[in-house]
């Protein structure tokens, strides 16, 4: 299959602090990634040097075949980057903005526009700076969504939105991606987006620590759950400990049958949350 | 780009309205407050500070910068809309200004200010000192930095770009280690190393480098914003050392020409050779002789007389003997600067017994000396220089019947400046011709 986003040793420094090193990515077409790591471990940067809004010291980024372009019209009207800093500040209301933002796509879909408008509750007679700061998150997701993306790059901004807004948006996300289009959305709230993604990206300290399906995560490790403290000998990892509660995280292949058996461990897959704890605490590396 | 600017130019043609309508609110209230003051003046000054805080600060490319980026835009192409709305921001101000002028007028003490040259001496002096050969790069390249700076994002987004203020030590450190070889390349690259030797000796230099930095990095903010990919490639830093040397380059190769070339009155020759001494230290006294005898300035003379001393070229004492070489008639020829008559008279002091030395030179003095600025101050100076060629108060006589102003306020001065009785009864006598010209205290009576 035809690769959507393709990044080879992608390195960017700020000044004298290098942010990203030597990062790698590859997604197919209608892939749902979900780019998770610490505060600073380089997920905005990353998007942005994908986007052409960093230029990477070195690195490769082919799109749909192509080596990417900032400059690339083409390119450019195939690939959306939603960030919370986009604003679309004009003196015209949105319904006019619309009708010049429009033209510089040409996959412009008017009925996904009217339809997510209308989802949400949108009125277009007001002007961008009149609304509030999730509603402006709702309109710049409406309009970018709706001229038909291949790659869609989003840097945390559903935090922004309330629950019902985060379940709608989610679900368009989940529908481009069924019809081949690509997301990738760097986010801290990991709930959100673990009954949509397919696979996931840890990046940590700038580095890309793994890009894998999720299914392969979630059948390579498991999750125990426990009420009583387990010796460490057990091959498996304590993550948190929340409300009384011991959580571990483990390699499954190497679960004893001790633990296995034990029916005080409720065992099962780990959810994007535990996933995070165990690989970005104990700084771990994802095992082959 | 259109749509761009349809989104836009509302924006700037809402913003322009309201600012002026405020300052023109703000005139009919100031004249309200104080009816004396001068409409026309004030409404100019509303205007122009006003406008140009709104020119500098409110600007588009700030918040489309954001979502153009990620659009599809080609950069070029907002980089031309830019321009395009700076000009379309002139325009529009343009159009504010004549409705400005046809409201109020122009200010009518703007023509009666160019009546008095007195108040105006001072500025034309600071005006003759920045347009001197030893600053003149700088003031080009400071246009550049204007030009520069008004075609450009606003300055908040200039100030807001990292690494514009936050620079640290280890990433210039960083910087120095990555591109060191391009330290020596820029300092080898200089016109010459007499140039480093004599850096101190030139202002020209330190404002050609500090106007440079700016300039590029103005140029290069601009660059970065946009996300140009070639500043990131070592050719884009060549390239601008590159096009820098050849402005200087240039520059001296044009210099040397004017001078080959033959044609340069002793001013404009003297300046050029000013101006080349931010480049190389040519040797200058081949054409010390044929500037000395040309319209050369005394403001300018003075400058060359201190950089021929700073360079160890000819002593002060050398020069002034090759000026006493030349006869004064043909020293005075081609000059209009009653300042030189000063200058001679003051080396001259030993040689009180040439009285056709003064005659030419008090000749001269009054011809050039009407059409200056501080004339008055210029002719009571000139007295004093001069006291002792007047021996007698018939020596006087033919300044006081001459009609000529100077020559009056000349005699009076002389008259004030000497002691013996002889001239204070003169200088009563005729005191009803000097009231003609200055207001006379009593006390010198």
């Amino acid at each position: 299959m035809e690769k959507c986003i393709d990044v080879q040793n992608l390195s960017f420094s700020y000044l004298s602090q290098k942010i990203l090193h030597n990062c790698s990515l590859s997604l197919d077409k209608g892939r749902f990634c979900a780019l998770i790591g610490e505060n600073g471990a380089g997920k905005s940067t990353f998007l942005k040097n994908i986007a052409g809004l960093e230029i990477p010291d070195q690195g490769n980024i082919q799109f749909l075949g192509e080596k990417l372009s900032n400059d690339s019209i083409i390119q450019k009207s195939k690939l959306i980057f939603i960030t919370e800093n986009l604003s679309f500040s004009s003196p015209l209301t949105i319904k006019k903005f619309i009708r010049s933002f429009k033209k510089l796509y040409p996959l412009w879909s008017q009925e996904v526009f009217d339809s997510i408008v209308k989802q949400r509750g949108i009125n277009l007679e007001k002007r961008f700076n009149d609304y509030s700061r999730g509603q402006k998150m709702q309109i710049l997701l409406a309009s970018y969504l709706s001229t038909g993306p291949k790659l869609i790059l989003i840097d945390e901004v559903t935090s922004v939105l309330d629950i019902h807004a985060q379940k709608d948006f989610m679900k368009i996300f989940y529908n481009l991606v069924k019809a081949g289009s690509t997301v990738i959305l760097a986010t801290n709230i990991l709930s959100e987006v673990a009954p949509y993604a397919t696979d996931l990206c840890f990046i940590e300290n700038g580095h890309i620590k793994f890009n894998v399906p999720v299914n392969d995560l979630k059948r390579k490790y498991i999750r125990i759950k426990t009420d009583k403290k387990i010796e460490k000998a057990y091959g498996i990892e304590l993550i948190e400990e929340r409300e009384d509660q011991f959580y571990y995280i483990g390699l499954n292949e190497s679960l004893t049958s001790s633990i296995k058996n034990n029916s005080s461990f409720k065992i099962g897959p780990p959810s994007f949350e535990e996933l995070f704890l165990f690989f970005s605490k104990g700084k771990r590396e994802l095992e082959p | 780009m259109f749509e761009l600017f349809k989104i836009y130019s509302r924006k700037y043609f809402k913003d322009a309205l309201y600012v002026n309508i405020c300052a023109w609110f703000l005139v009919f209230l100031t004249a309200y407050v104080n009816p004396k003051i001068d409409k026309n003046e004030v409404s100019l000054t509303y205007f122009f500070s006003l406008n140009i805080i709104l020119f500098l600060f409110s600007y588009p490319l700030e918040e489309c910068l954001k979502w153009v980026l990620v659009s599809p835009f080609k950069k070029i192409e907002i980089f031309l809309f830019n321009i395009f709305f700076q000009f379309f921001k002139l325009f529009l101000s343009g159009i504010y200004f004549s409705l400005n002028l046809f409201f109020f007028d122009l200010p009518l003490s703007v023509e009666k200010k160019k009546a008095t040259f007195q108040e105006d001496y001072f500025f034309n002096q600071a005006l003759d000192q920045i347009m001197d050969s030893r600053f003149f790069f700088g003031i080009v390249l400071f246009i550049i930095f204007i030009i520069v700076t008004l075609f450009s994002p606003s300055p908040k987004l200039i100030l807001a770009q990292p690494g514009f203020l936050k620079l640290k030590w280890k990433d210039l450190i960083f910087y120095l280690k990555k591109y060191r070889y391009f330290v020596f390349i820029f300092i080898f690259a200089l016109p010459g190393i007499k140039l480093l030797k004599n850096y101190w000796n030139s202002p020209i230099i330190i404002y050609t480098l500090g106007f440079t930095y700016l300039t590029f990095n103005f140029f290069h903010s601009y660059f970065k914003k946009l996300k140009f990919s070639f500043i990131k490639k070592k050719k884009y830093y060549l390239a601008i050392l590159f096009i820098f040397v050849t402005i200087f380059t240039s520059l001296k190769i044009y210099s040397n020409n004017r001078i080959k070339r033959g044609s340069l009155g002793s001013e404009n020759l003297a300046s050029e050779v000013l101006f080349q001494r931010s480049f190389y230290l040519d040797k200058t006294l081949p054409h010390l002789n044929e500037i000395l005898r040309g319209d050369l300035k005394f403001r300018t003379f003075k400058k060359l007389k201190s950089y021929l001393e700073e360079t160890s070229q000819i002593s002060s004492l050398k020069l002034e003997e090759k000026i006493k070489s030349i006869s004064l008639l043909d020293f005075l020829n081609k000059k209009e600067d009653p300042l030189w008559a000063l200058y001679l008279a003051n080396k001259a002091k030993n040689n009180q017994n040439e009285p056709q030395y003064y005659k030419l030179l008090k000749t001269f003095f009054f011809k050039n000396a009407s059409e200056h600025p501080i004339q008055l101050r210029l002719t009571k100076k000139f007295a004093k220089l001069t006291l002792n060629t007047v021996n007698s108060p018939k020596d006087l006589e033919k300044h006081l019947k001459s009609g000529n102003k100077l020559e009056a306020i000349y005699t009076f001065h002389i008259l004030r400046l000497k002691k013996e009785n002889v001239y204070k009864i003169f200088l009563k006598k005729n005191m009803n011709y000097f009231e003609n010209f200055i207001r006379v205290k009593k006390s010198i009576l």
